[in-house]
């Protein structure tokens, strides 16, 4: 272990001697700079709690959402709740005026086809009225007498009325035409009302759960039982619908039979569009509650498009931190459901629980394009950023490295080069002085110099015979100007051999050749060079 | 023997290889909704096993397997020929079913269906059922004379209403066959099955097959009890009862069913959806448009990149429109792809290959317009975008990895549900970035250029591009709905050509043939001096050289003895060229030796010349000195035989004065014979002075002589010569006959010059010389001996005239 | 050296600027020097009349002119010490033993590389 420290400190110690060019450096400094700023940058972000919030949200949006449905469901079911007690209390006025009038019991009605239609006759306006009133698509009645009962289906059979709506669909918001479902085809002609075309006289009270036993019990008012059935299929057709089934209390306590308006699955899948939101699209759901399992089945479900529910299936609940967790075995869902008491003196314990529903791979997609995005957009600000300080670090140190090399070549006299950098121009006016020094300077040589002068002697056997004729100029004491004059050679050529004589020497410029050359003259060496 | 029983044992291997094939078959479902029924059917099919359809109907049947589909599918493919044998089993009627958990509207047939107002969907898509379902729709709307543009107008309407979808499976009512929702509702569904009111077709399922099959027994109750109703009519619980307006296709229904239904898929996007208007819709349109769309690319291509001279702008024009030949053949290649399976996903991934690289191309394209052409490496601004274009598909590719890109369901349907992640909105954000530098180069550029369209057109340019942008956001039909790979081509081919037509391109047809056939050293450099087109063979232009003509363009330039240099300016740059001055310095300096060699020769010459005249004279001093001692031989060897005679004689006074005569006529004869070289005419009087020398000499020998001359004029030499010589011969003769007095006359009469002598004796024998006598005739003349009365006379005439001919 | 330029430097003026050239006596190529426009140019071609003044201030000026064109020229032109000609820069080579024109070396065998490419 402390091998390795000792090792990376001596790595360190080497790095650090080692001259790196300007440009990597400030790179190097560039990048690791971004590089902090990046990590606080993300670590400010984490704490802040961008990355987390979609979950927060999501609950909160959902919370908001189911109490808005909720509020709706409850505001609806209870105005059909009331709209269909007064229905009631009507009824039972009438059934019962009529009653006294006739001077019957209920009972007496049976069997008794006139009697039927006239109380048929008399509770029409008031079917009528409460479906164009209510907001539902149908309205019912059933009395407890049947036509005939010799027939064979008797006991289950119980006349009354029914009417609906037809021809309901969401591009269609006009008036909807109403329709005869049940009941003496004689006040369908009268009201010039379509008959629907699975018509049936009377109802089958087996249909309809809970019924019989509502219309056998004993109540003093109606408001103290009633109940919504949960979803049943209508008869010889393919639609289903829940009823909410309210005695019709006459004032003894006997019930003349039930009333109630009908919901139907489509009308509820029309009243409650599946929103579409940025989480995906979520679903209403009236449904009953169960042992923790929520039967669709039995209740009803809004639009579902944007999702695969089709409305039949139980879902298993678990709980969760900001939302739950719904799963129908195939799929699973994420939303909020919300106990809701929809009936009154039900006899069985079933809860009614309102829920909304949103598919879990449209969430989970979404979180995971956020999170996309996230990463896309850091990792593209990175490489902007590196780019752009790689071109930065560039362009700084191009000049310098620039006038630098202009230092090294140096073939014009001594002018002031202006590189745009005030301390480039600085050091040059210091190395020119010093140059310019060092040839006043007298005497004084510093010990090394005597193994420069070895080299440089040395190394003038490398120059061939035309560039030694140059330099004897030089060694005369010409300029450079003079040599086309004295050699009869062209200016391009004494550059020519100029810069081989600076590279085969070792000298950067002229005048480090004319300060050897001068020293050399000093120390009474000059006659090597030739 | 054995070779002949080879290739009929091939033969039967072959033909038994194919029947083996056809007894162990396949069952195929070619029709979407006949799956259930060939379950159901396979046990009692011996022999055959269930495999999914790989290639059409027809090809399947051929190969001899039996298949499962649809009365409408096999009737016709028999009348054609394909398949021999057709069981149909099983009836399917197109009915409506009713989602009642979702609504309760009553419907109860096509026309209600349409009342109510009630969304509804077809349950399938695919061609075969669109078919049916149109058809059942005509059938239905119009019982007796169904058309297609009935059930389109239904359909388009009931769209508008806002209810039709064609992939509404999740519609609550749906358009669909009956067995098809007698198994949803067994599977807990809760559809009311409706057979529309107004009619409708049962179309019938069976097996089509060249062979006949065998069904082993037990097969209508297995049908049954699987939920399918039969051909005959029994049909299993759960369908509704009333059957009575669905109708059957028989014989010749078929062929107008086909008319009728045939392109429906094309049909219902088209008139009832109106999607698709500016695309293609269906197969058979996507070859031929792909296919024409890259021919007219590629002439683009190849009538742009001639017209560069620009090697790297023509290459950036090259690989665009191979990016774009590209992307359309991919996707082409894409749409023939008949299952949606991982190679399908890889092609629609390369999609993005080609669309991400177009950007990056017009950014290149943008950088390298006003810099020179030449630099090899690619320049520091073009790096980032290229390797962010390399990410950019390299993430793309691997898509399937990490879904950052598209995100889909893996296994489920990609090609129609999925969504677009963070990766793919960065990809498109960096492709619209380099887009936006590229358009903003351009405006820079073209806001800098000279010509006005340079500053226009990349405006109009912007203008376009951000109607069509707009056009897109609000969904105008004509930009929502074309296609948009076309549309970028265009744009990409927009921004070339706004480019061009701008002028931030040096375009020219005419360079390059000028270049390539130049026979002068023609250079084009650009505005830096750089050599940006020459010729071949020409010598490229130093900087100094450049500097001095963009100073004085108009001069022309040695570049060297022999090479001149002629510039003009073009745009951005000039051109140059060489002329060849070697022909001329060489002429000239050909005639410069001549005339050096001539003027050489001139004086040679004329020292010739000289030379030639000194020895003339030479020669002719010689010659004359011959002459002359010819002349004088013999009057010399005579005058030394008379002075060798001379002591012995008694008479030597007379021989002296002859021979004293003798010295002076040849004294006298030598001086005319000089004086005869210098071509001057003796004068007369100098004439008679020699006479009368003679006289006087003659005298001094005893001779009376007196010669008068009476010529005073100058005479020719010759004459006065011959005269001379007349004289001393005849005062000689004289002397020697002592014929004293002699008379002499010498006159010129007429042109003839006479000379007289009357000697007192006879002349007689005596003869003159021949050299006189020749030279007397040769002269023209005569001498003649007259015999006077009293005297004898010698005469001598010579005619004058005429120059002395030498 | 300057004085050997300046007897090759030939004259390519016009009365609107001076220009001068050395031709290279191996490659036989013209180098020429920078054009100095004439200050006057202007108003020589109008003022007839001050032609002597102007002429005179052009001399003066091509003076100046020439000896800025031999520095130039001296930049770029060598003399061959074998062959004494004047070379330019592309054709001179440097030798390790001496600095030769190219056909000098070549002749002799020396190898080396050209001042300028």
């Amino acid at each position: 272990m402390l091998n390795k420290l000792k090792e990376i400190r001596a790595l360190n110690a080497f790095v650090k001697k080692q001259s790196v060019g300007m440009q990597r450096k400030l790179m190097l400094y560039w990048v690791s700079m971004i590089l902090v700023v990046f990590a606080a940058v993300i670590l400010l972000l984490s704490i802040a709690g961008v990355f987390s919030q979609s979950d927060e949200r999501l609950q909160e949006v959902m919370e908001l959402h189911l109490k808005n449905t909720q509020d709706n469901l409850v505001a609806h079911l209870d105005r059909l709740t009331a709209q269909s007690l007064n229905l009631s209390k009507e009824l039972s006025r009438e059934i019962e005026a009529t009653l006294i009038q006739d001077g019957i019991s209920l009972q007496q009605v049976n069997d008794d086809p006139e009697r039927l239609l006239k109380l048929q006759q008399i509770m029409y306006p008031l079917i009528n009225a409460t479906l164009q009133a209510a907001d539902c698509n149908g309205v019912y009645v059933i009395l407890d007498a049947t036509t005939n009962t010799a027939l064979a289906g008797a006991d289950h059979s119980r006349s009354g009325i029914h009417l609906r709506y037809s021809n309901l669909s969401a591009s269609s918001p006009v008036t909807p035409t109403v329709v005869y479902f049940r009941g003496i085809p004689d006040i369908a002609r009268q009201k010039d009302l379509e008959l629907h075309n699975r018509w049936n006289l009377e109802f089958d009270t087996d249909q309809i759960p809970g019924c019989r036993e509502l219309m056998d019990a004993t109540l003093d008012r109606p408001a103290q039982r009633y109940f919504w059935s949960r979803r049943i299929d209508l008869k010889d057709t393919w639609e289903s619908a829940m009823l909410l089934c309210v005695p019709i209390v006459g004032s003894d306590g006997t019930v003349y039979g039930v009333c109630g308006v009908e919901i139907s699955a489509l009308y509820f899948q029309l009243s409650y569009p599946a929103a579409d939101g940025q989480f995906g699209s979520a679903v209403t759901v009236l449904a009953p509650l169960q042992d923790s399992r929520l039967l669709l089945s039995e209740g009803l479900v809004g639009s579902v498009s944007g999702t695969y529910l089709d409305g039949q299936e139980t879902l298993v609940i678990h709980q969760g931190r900001y939302y739950n967790e719904y799963d129908t075995g195939t799929e699973r869902y994420i939303g909020l459901h919300q106990i809701m008491p929809i009936s009154r003196g039900e006899a069985e314990d079933t809860a009614w629980a309102a829920a909304i529903l949103i598919p879990q791979d449209s969430y989970a997609a979404y979180t995971a394009d956020i999170q996309k995005a996230w990463v896309m957009a850091a990792l593209v600000l990175l490489l902007v950023l590196l780019a752009f300080s790689f071109f930065l670090a560039r362009s700084f140190v191009r000049p310098i490295t620039d006038s630098l090399k202009r230092f090294q070549q140096d073939e014009l006299p001594e002018q002031s080069l202006s590189s745009g950098i005030s301390e480039v121009d600085e050091l040059a006016e210091f190395l020119n002085a010093r140059a310019r020094n060092q040839r006043l300077e007298q005497g004084e040589l510093p010990p090394n110099i005597a193994e420069l002068f070895d080299q440089f002697v040395v190394r003038k056997d490398l120059l061939t015979e035309s560039e030694r004729n140059i330099l004897r100029y030089y060694i005369d004491g010409h300029e450079i100007a003079e040599i086309p004059d004295l050699a009869f050679i062209s200016m391009s050529t004494v550059r020519k051999h100029n810069r081989s004589i600076y590279e085969k020497l070792g000298v950067a410029s002229r005048d480090e050749l004319m300060l050897y050359i001068d020293l050399l003259r000093r120390c009474g060496r000059l006659q090597e060079l030739f | 023997m054995k070779k002949r029983w080879l290739p009929a044992l091939l033969l039967c291997l072959l033909l038994s290889g194919c029947s083996a094939a056809a007894s162990g078959g396949y069952l195929i479902s070619a029709a979407e909704g006949s799956e259930a029924y060939s379950e159901a059917l396979l046990p009692f099919l011996p022999g055959y096993a269930l495999r999914d359809g790989e290639d059409t109907l027809y090809a399947e049947v051929a190969r001899g397997n039996a298949v499962a589909c649809f009365d409408v599918q096999a009737v016709p493919a028999m009348t054609r020929g394909v398949g021999r044998y057709w069981y149909p089993h099983v009836t399917a009627t197109v009915v409506l079913a009713v989602d009642r958990t979702r609504t309760d509207a009553v419907i109860t047939g096509w026309n209600s269906l349409m009342e109510s107002g009630v969304p509804a969907g077809m349950s399938s898509f695919s061609v075969i059922r669109n078919m049916l379902a149109m058809g059942a729709l005509s059938y239905g709307l119009d019982w007796k004379t169904p058309t297609k543009q009935d059930a389109l107008n239904y359909l388009e309407q009931l769209h508008q209403n806002g209810g039709f979808e064609l992939d509404g499976s999740d519609a609550p009512v749906l358009i669909c066959l009956d067995c098809e929702a007698a198994a949803w509702n067994r599977n807990g569904g809760n559809y009311e099955i409706i057979v529309p009111e107004e009619g409708t077709l049962s179309y019938r399922i069976g097996l089509l097959s060249d062979v006949p099959l065998t069904l082993e027994p037990g097969l209508d109750e297995a049908l049954l009890s699987a939920g399918l109703p039969l051909a005959g009519g029994e049909r299993p619980p759960g369908f509704p009862a009333d059957y009575r307006v669905a109708r059957t296709l028989e014989g010749k229904d078929y062929d107008r069913f086909l008319a009728l239904a045939g392109d429906s898929s094309r049909d219902l996007r088209r008139q009832v959806f109106h999607t698709r208007l500016y695309t293609t819709a269906d197969m058979r349109e996507h070859i031929l448009s792909a296919l024409l769309i890259a021919a007219v690319i590629l002439l683009w291509k190849g009538t742009v990149s001639h017209r560069m001279i620009r090697h790297d702008v023509r290459r950036v024009v090259v690989m665009m429109s191979w990016l774009m030949v590209g992307w359309l053949l991919l996707r082409l290649l894409k749409y023939q792809l008949p299952s949606e399976g991982t190679l399908c996903r890889m092609c629609w991934y390369g999609y993005y290959l080609f669309q991400l690289a177009l950007p990056v191309a017009l950014l290149y394209l943008t950088e390298i317009l006003d810099r020179a052409e030449g630099k090899k490496r690619l320049m520091s601004p073009l790096w980032p975008p290229l390797v962010v274009y390399i990410l950019s598909v390299g993430l793309v590719m691997t898509n399937d990895l990490h879904q950052l890109v598209f995100r889909f369901v893996p296994g489920g349907s990609w090609a129609s549900d999925y969504r677009y992640g963070p990766g793919f909105w960065a990809i498109m954000a960096c492709s619209l970035l380099f887009l936006a530098f590229a358009l903003w180069n351009l405006l820079r550029k073209g806001s800098r250029s000279s010509s006005r369209r340079g500053r226009i057109l990349p405006l109009l340019f912007c203008v376009g591009l951000l109607a069509y942008l707009a056009a897109y956001i609000q969904r105008v039909p004509l930009a929502w709905e074309s296609d948009v790979t076309v549309n970028i081509c265009i744009l990409s081919v927009l921004f070339f050509e706004t480019v061009l037509h701008g002028g931030l391109i040096p375009v020219n047809i005419q360079y390059q043939r000028l270049f390539a056939s130049a026979p002068i050293s023609l250079t084009l450099l650009d505005e830096d001096g750089r050599t940006v087109l020459s010729s071949p063979g020409a010598r490229p232009i130093s900087r100094s050289v450049w500097q001095r003509l963009r100073t004085d363009i108009q001069q022309p330039l040695l570049r060297d003895r022999d090479t001149q240099l002629h510039a003009i300016p073009v745009r951005s740059g000039m051109a140059v060229w060489q002329e060849d001055l070697s022909q001329i310095n060489r002429l000239r300096r050909e005639i410069q030796d001549v005339q050096t060699r001539l003027e050489a020769a001139n004086t040679l010459l004329r020292e010739e010349g000289e030379v030639k005249k000194r020895l003339l004279t030479a020669e002719t001093n010689r010659a004359l000195f011959e002459q002359l001692d010819r002349d004088m031989e013999r009057r010399i060897t005579s005058l030394v035989r008379l002075i060798e005679t001379l002591p012995e004689t008694e008479q030597s006074k007379g021989l002296t004065a002859y021979i004293t005569l003798c010295l002076c006529h040849i004294k006298r004869r030598c001086n005319l014979f000089f004086l005869a070289r210098q071509g001057e005419p003796l004068p007369g009087d100098e004439l008679s002075m020699y006479l009368d020398e003679l006289a006087e000499l003659a005298r001094y020998a005893g001779l009376q002589t007196l010669i008068r001359c009476g010529q005073k004029e100058g005479l020719e030499i010759r004459s006065a010569s011959l005269c001379y010589d007349f004289a001393f011969e005849t005062i000689a003769w004289a002397l020697k006959e002592k014929a004293s007095p002699l008379m002499g006359y010498l006159e010129t009469e007429d042109a003839r010059l006479v000379f007289r002598f009357l000697p007192g004796g006879d002349p007689g024998r005596w003869q003159f010389s021949e050299d006189l006598t020749a030279a007397v005739t040769a002269l023209g003349g005569q001498i003649v001996c007259k015999d006077l009365d009293d005297a004898f006379g010698i005469c001598m005439t010579i005619p004058l005239g005429g120059e002395a001919c030498g | 050296m300057t004085s050997l330029l300046s007897s090759h430097l030939e004259d390519c003026s016009t009365p609107q600027y001076f220009c001068f050239s050395v031709r290279c006596e191996v490659c036989g190529e013209y180098w020429y020097s920078s054009s100095i426009p004439f200050s006057k140019a202007a108003q020589a071609a109008q003022c007839r009349e001050k032609k002597e003044l102007y002429d005179a201030i052009y001399q003066r000026e091509k003076l100046r002119a020439r000896e800025a064109a031999g520095q130039e020229a001296r930049e770029r032109f060598s003399q061959c010490p074998v062959c004494r000609r004047l070379v330019c820069d592309a054709c001179f080579l440097i030798c390790d033993e001496m600095d030769l024109c190219r056909e000098c070396a070549g002749r002799m065998q020396e190898f080396g590389e050209p001042v300028a490419p």
